[in-house]
C-alpha cells in the first residue's frame, strides 16, 4: 500500500508540473493583456509589462514562477486587486469556498443517501417514483435557480436566514448557498444509491441475512449500504472537488468572497497569476481527492486492497 | 448511525433557524449609530491613488484622502486641504495656502512637500500610473513647495478645469516618509494607509465589503461629527436581484437597478435616474486598410458613414435599454462642461449634431452603393462582458442599419479581446466598433483629443481631418489658449466637423444608471465628469 501511495504521489507531482506549463502556454495564447483599459497608451503598456516582468520570454517567466512558487510566492495580481500577493488573496477566499462546499457535500450526501435508500426499499412504489422525480428535477434544475428561489422564499419572504453572506454570522449565512449547491449532488447520489441498493438487496447474501433474522435496519446499514458505497464514493470524489473549489454563480448571488468568482474574474481579465494559482489549487485538490478515494476503496472493501497488494 | 443522522439534522435546523430576524447587521437596521450601508457593484482594485483607474477605487480614496480642493454637489471646487488660493491675473500661477490644522492620521502635518512628492510619484515611470499624463493635460508646467504651507503651481496656459481637477485622486498628496516606509506593502490593507480626509478606512475584505469611520484628525472633524454619517459601509454585491431583495429588506441604503428592474420600481420612493459621463459611440474604421477587409474600404466612403449617422433611432435605443441612458445628441455628453461666459451646458449650446432620419439615411446609402458599385456589408464589434445594455444596443444598431440596406454582422468579443483587436497591436482589426469613453475631467478636451490625427493611442478609426486638427489645436494652444470664449467656440465647431460633417464617429447613447436611494439618506453626489462622492452623506432615520 505504501509503495502504491508513493507511486501515486510522484505521478501527481509530475502531473502538476505539466499542468502549470500548459497553463502558462494557454495564458500566453489568450488574446489581450491584463491591462484592459482603453485609456492606456502603448508607452504605458510597455511600462506595465516591464514592471511586472511580462516582457521576458515565456520560458524565463515559467522558470521564475516555478522558483518563486517553491518559496510560496505565487506572484501578484495585475488586474483584480493590483499588486496584492496572490497567496493573500486566496487564503481568505479558499476557506470560505471550502466551508460552503463541505456543507453542501454533507447536505447532499445525507439527503441523497436517504432518498436513494428510501426509493430502493420501496422499489416500484409511489415513494420510489417520487424520489426519482425529485432526483430528475435536482439534476436538471441549475443551482442558480434553486439559489434564487431559496433566497426569495426562505430569506426574503420568511426571513429565516440572511439573504447575503455575512462575516459576522458565517454559518447561518452559508446555509442557503450550501443548500442550493447541494441539489445536484443530492440528486446524483440518490440515483446511484437507489440503483446500487436495488442490486444489492436482490443478492443472495441479503436473502441469507434476512433468513437468519437480522433486523432490517442492521441489515441495511451493515450489509447493503456498505456494498452500495463503493460506486457512490467514486462519484463523490469529483463532485466534492467541484463543490470545494467554489461556484462563481452561487458566490455572485449570495455575495460570497470565494475562490470560484476569483478564478472566473482572473480568466476574464487575463490576470495570469490569479488564473494559474486558482487552476493549480483546483488540480491539487482534484488529484488529492482521487488519491483519497482510491485509498478509501481499500478501507471499505478489503478485497480491493488485497488485490492491489497482490 | 440513525441516531447520528437525526442528531445532525436537528442541529442543522436549530442553528439554522434560531433567532430568525433576518437582520444582516446593515445600516438599515441600525438606528442608534449614523451608519449607512451602500452597495458597491464592483470591488476596489487598488487603494493606491496612482495605481487605481476605476470608479469604486476612486470613490474609496476620496473618502480617506483630501486634495487641495473637494467638489460640492454640483461639481464646483471647494477648499479642502487648501485653506485658500490665489490665481495670478493671467490665470497661469496658482498659489495654495495649506491649512495649519491639516494633519495626517499619524500626526504629521500635511505640507506642500506632500503634494510635490505625490505629483512626482504620479509621473515617475517606475510608478507606471495609468494617469501619468494628467498633469500635462492640465497644462501643469511646474510645481514647488514655497514653504511648508505654500504650494505653487505654474500652468502653461490658463486651464479652466484645473481647480476642479485638484479634487481628482491623481492630484492627492502623499506622505513620503510613510509611503517609503511601507514600500511594496503601501495601500494593500487599511493598516498600510494614511488618512487626511474626513474618514478612515477601518476594514477591507475584497469581494465582501469595505468600511469607513469618521476621522477625528480631519480639519473639519467637528462639522462631520455633527452632520455626516459616522460610519459608511460599502457592501460588494454584483447580483442585481439579491441586491434589490437586500435593499427591500432594509439592509442596504441604496441599490443599482438593471434595465429589467426599472419598470417595477420607478414609482418607489427614492428612485433616481442618474446620468453618467460615459458616451457610447460607434468608432468607424476608415483609415486602416492593412487587413484588406471589405468594411474598411467601404467605410472610407463619406456617404456610407452619413447613412450610418442618420439610420439609428437613438431615442428608441435609450427606451429599450430602460436604465436611465439617454439618446446622444453629440459626442460631448450632457453635464460635462459649461460655457465660460453664459454657464450654459455644452450640449445646450451645441444642440443636436446628429438626427434620426431614415429617408435621408436611405438616400445616402443609395448614393454610396452607386459610388461603390455594390451593397455594403461590415462587422460590428462590441463587448460581450461589458453589461447587458451593450449587447442590447449592438442588436438595436444592427436592426436600424439593416433597415437602410446595410448588412451588419455582429462580432461580440470580451472586452480584453475587443480592445486588443481595435488597438495598434492588431493594426485596428475591426470595421465598426461600439465603444465608450468616460471623461477624465470636465472639459470638452477630454473627448476632442481622442480624434486628432496625431493621437495614435486613441484614434483607432484613423480619422484624419486637417480642419478638425486645426480647430482642436487652436482651442488648446492657439487663440483659445488665452481666450476661453474662442476655445469654447472652437470645440463647438470641432464637434460639428467630427460628427455631422465627417461622420467619423457616430454617438449613440449616454449611459445612465437607475438607482433607489433610501429617502432617509441624502448627500450621495453623482458627478458625470468626476468621481462620485460619498463623503457628504447625511442620515435622518
Amino acid at each position: 500500500m505504501k509503495k502504491y501511495i508513493m507511486k501515486r504521489v510522484l505521478i501527481s507531482i509530475a502531473t502538476l508540473l505539466v499542468i502549470i506549463l500548459v497553463l502558462f502556454l494557454l495564458m500566453d495564447l489568450m488574446p489581450g493583456t491584463p491591462f484592459n483599459d482603453e485609456k492606456l497608451t502603448e508607452a504605458q503598456l510597455a511600462l506595465l509589462y516591464k514592471k511586472y516582468g511580462l516582457d521576458k520570454p515565456l520560458i524565463v517567466r515559467f522558470l521564475l514562477y516555478l522558483k518563486n512558487m517553491l518559496t510560496g510566492d505565487l506572484g501578484v495580481s495585475y488586474a483584480i486587486n493590483k499588486n496584492f500577493a496572490i497567496s493573500d488573496m486566496i487564503k481568505g477566499r479558499l476557506g470560505i469556498s471550502i466551508a460552503v462546499g463541505a456543507m453542501a457535500m454533507i447536505f447532499g450526501t445525507i439527503m441523497g443517501l436517504l432518498l436513494g435508500i428510501l426509493a430502493a426499499l420501496n422499489h416500484n412504489s409511489w415513494i420510489d417514483n417520487l424520489c426519482s422525480v425529485i432526483s430528475v428535477i435536482g439534476v436538471s434544475v441549475p443551482s442558480y435557480v434553486c439559489a434564487l428561489l431559496l433566497c426569495y422564499y426562505v430569506a426574503y419572504k420568511m426571513k429565516l436566514l440572511p439573504i447575503l453572506y455575512n462575516q459576522t454570522m458565517p454559518f447561518r449565512s452559508l446555509i442557503l448557498p450550501a443548500l442550493a449547491l447541494s441539489v445536484s449532488p443530492t440528486a446524483n447520489i440518490a440515483r446511484f444509491t437507489r440503483s446500487e441498493m436495488i442490486d444489492v438487496l436482490n443478492s443472495d447474501y441479503i436473502l441469507l441475512a434476512q433468513s437468519k433474522g437480522i433486523k432490517d435496519y442492521k441489515m441495511i446499514i451493515r450489509h447493503a449500504l456498505r456494498n452500495t458505497l463503493i460506486p457512490i464514493i467514486t462519484v463523490m470524489g469529483p463532485l466534492l472537488v467541484n463543490l470545494l473549489t467554489g461556484s462563481s454563480v452561487i458566490e455572485r448571488i449570495f455575495g460570497i468572497p470565494g475562490i470560484g468568482l476569483l478564478m472566473i474574474s482572473g480568466i476574464q481579465q487575463n490576470d495570469y497569476n490569479v488564473t494559474i494559482a486558482c487552476s493549480f489549487i483546483y488540480s491539487v485538490m482534484y488529484i488529492a481527492v482521487m488519491l483519497v478515494v482510491d485509498i478509501l476503496y481499500g478501507v471499505i472493501d478489503p478485497r480491493i486492497r488485497v488485490s492491489k497488494e497482490g | 448511525m440513525k441516531k447520528l443522522f437525526s442528531l445532525i439534522m436537528v442541529l442543522l435546523l436549530l442553528v439554522g433557524c434560531s433567532g430568525g430576524n433576518g437582520g444582516n447587521g446593515g445600516g438599515g437596521s441600525d438606528a442608534t449609530v449614523r451608519t449607512v450601508t451602500v452597495q458597491a457593484p464592483t470591488p476596489i482594485i487598488s487603494m493606491d491613488h496612482h495605481i487605481a483607474t476605476d470608479g469604486t477605487s476612486f470613490i474609496a480614496q476620496t473618502m480617506i484622502i483630501s486634495g487641495l480642493m473637494e467638489l460640492d454637489a454640483n461639481g464646483n471646487p471647494l477648499p479642502d486641504m487648501a485653506e485658500s488660493y490665489e490665481m495670478s491675473d493671467d490665470g497661469l500661477v496658482y498659489t495654495f495656502k495649506i491649512r495649519d490644522d491639516a494633519n495626517w492620521s499619524n500626526g504629521d502635518p500635511v505640507t506642500a512637500n506632500d503634494f510635490v512628492y505625490g505629483w512626482n510619484r504620479l509621473v515617475d515611470p517606475d510608478t507606471a500610473s495609468d494617469y501619468s499624463w494628467i498633469l500635462e493635460t492640465a497644462c501643469v508646467e511646474s510645481y514647488e513647495a514655497v514653504d511648508d504651507k505654500t504650494f505653487k503651481v505654474t500652468l502653461g496656459a490658463p486651464t479652466g478645469f484645473f481647480l476642479a481637477l485638484t479634487a481628482f485622486p491623481s492630484f492627492f498628496p502623499m506622505n513620503q516618509k510613510f509611503v517609503e516606509e511601507k514600500g511594496d506593502q503601501y495601500s494593500l490593507t487599511p493598516n498600510d494607509l494614511l488618512f487626511n480626509g474626513p474618514y478612515v478606512m477601518t476594514s477591507w475584505t475584497s469581494g465582501y465589503s469595505f468600511e469607513f469611520e469618521l476621522n477625528p484628525n480631519y480639519w473639519n472633524a467637528a462639522e462631520y461629527a455633527e452632520k455626516y454619517a459616522e460610519k459608511v459601509v460599502f457592501r460588494e454585491i454584483t447580483d442585481t436581484q439579491t441586491a434589490l431583495m437586500e435593499y427591500e429588506s432594509g439592509n442596504l441604503d441604496n441599490v443599482t437597478l438593471s434595465g429589467e428592474q426599472v419598470d417595477a420600481n420607478k414609482d418607489v420612493a427614492g428612485f433616481i435616474n442618474k446620468l453618467t459621463g460615459y458616451m457610447y459611440y460607434l468608432s468607424i474604421n476608415m483609415g486602416n486598410n492593412v487587413h484588406e477587409r471589405d468594411g474598411a474600404a467601404n467605410l472610407a466612403n463619406a456617404n456610407v458613414r452619413q447613412a450610418i449617422l442618420y439610420a439609428i433611432d437613438r431615442d428608441e435605443i435609450a427606451r429599450v435599454l430602460n436604465d436611465g441612458s439617454v439618446a446622444a445628441n453629440g459626442i460631448i455628453p450632457i453635464g460635462l462642461a459649461s460655457n465660460p461666459s453664459t454657464g450654459k451646458d455644452f450640449r445646450d449650446d451645441a444642440g443636436a449634431v446628429v438626427a434620426y432620419d431614415v429617408d435621408k439615411a436611405k438616400e445616402y446609402y443609395a448614393a454610396a452603393v452607386a459610388e461603390l458599385g455594390h451593397d455594403v456589408t461590415f462587422e460590428l464589434l462590441y463587448g460581450t462582458d461589458e453589461g447587458d445594455s451593450i449587447i442590447k444596443a449592438a442588436e438595436q444598431i444592427q436592426y436600424y442599419l439593416e433597415q437602410v440596406g446595410f448588412t451588419v454582422n455582429l462580432n461580440g468579443k470580451p472586452k480584453k479581446e475587443r480592445l486588443d483587436l481595435a488597438g495598434n497591436a492588431n493594426d485596428h482589426d475591426y470595421d465598426v466598433m461600439l465603444t465608450r469613453w468616460g471623461p477624465d475631467y470636465g472639459d470638452p478636451q477630454t473627448y476632442m483629443d481622442l480624434f486628432v490625427s496625431t493621437n495614435s493611442s486613441n484614434n483607432d478609426g484613423g480619422y484624419n481631418s486637417a480642419d478638425y486638427d486645426a480647430l482642436v489645436a487652436d482651442a488648446e494652444g492657439g487663440a483659445g489658449a488665452t481666450d476661453a470664449d474662442v476655445r469654447w467656440k472652437d470645440f463647438l465647431a470641432a464637434e460639428v466637423q467630427l460628427v455631422k460633417t465627417d461622420a467619423a464617429v457616430v454617438p449613440v447613447f449616454q449611459a445612465g444608471g437607475a438607482m433607489i436611494i433610501n429617502p432617509a439618506v441624502t448627500g450621495i453626489e453623482f458627478h458625470s465628469a468626476a468621481v462620485d462622492s460619498y463623503r457628504h452623506i447625511q442620515v435622518n432615520r
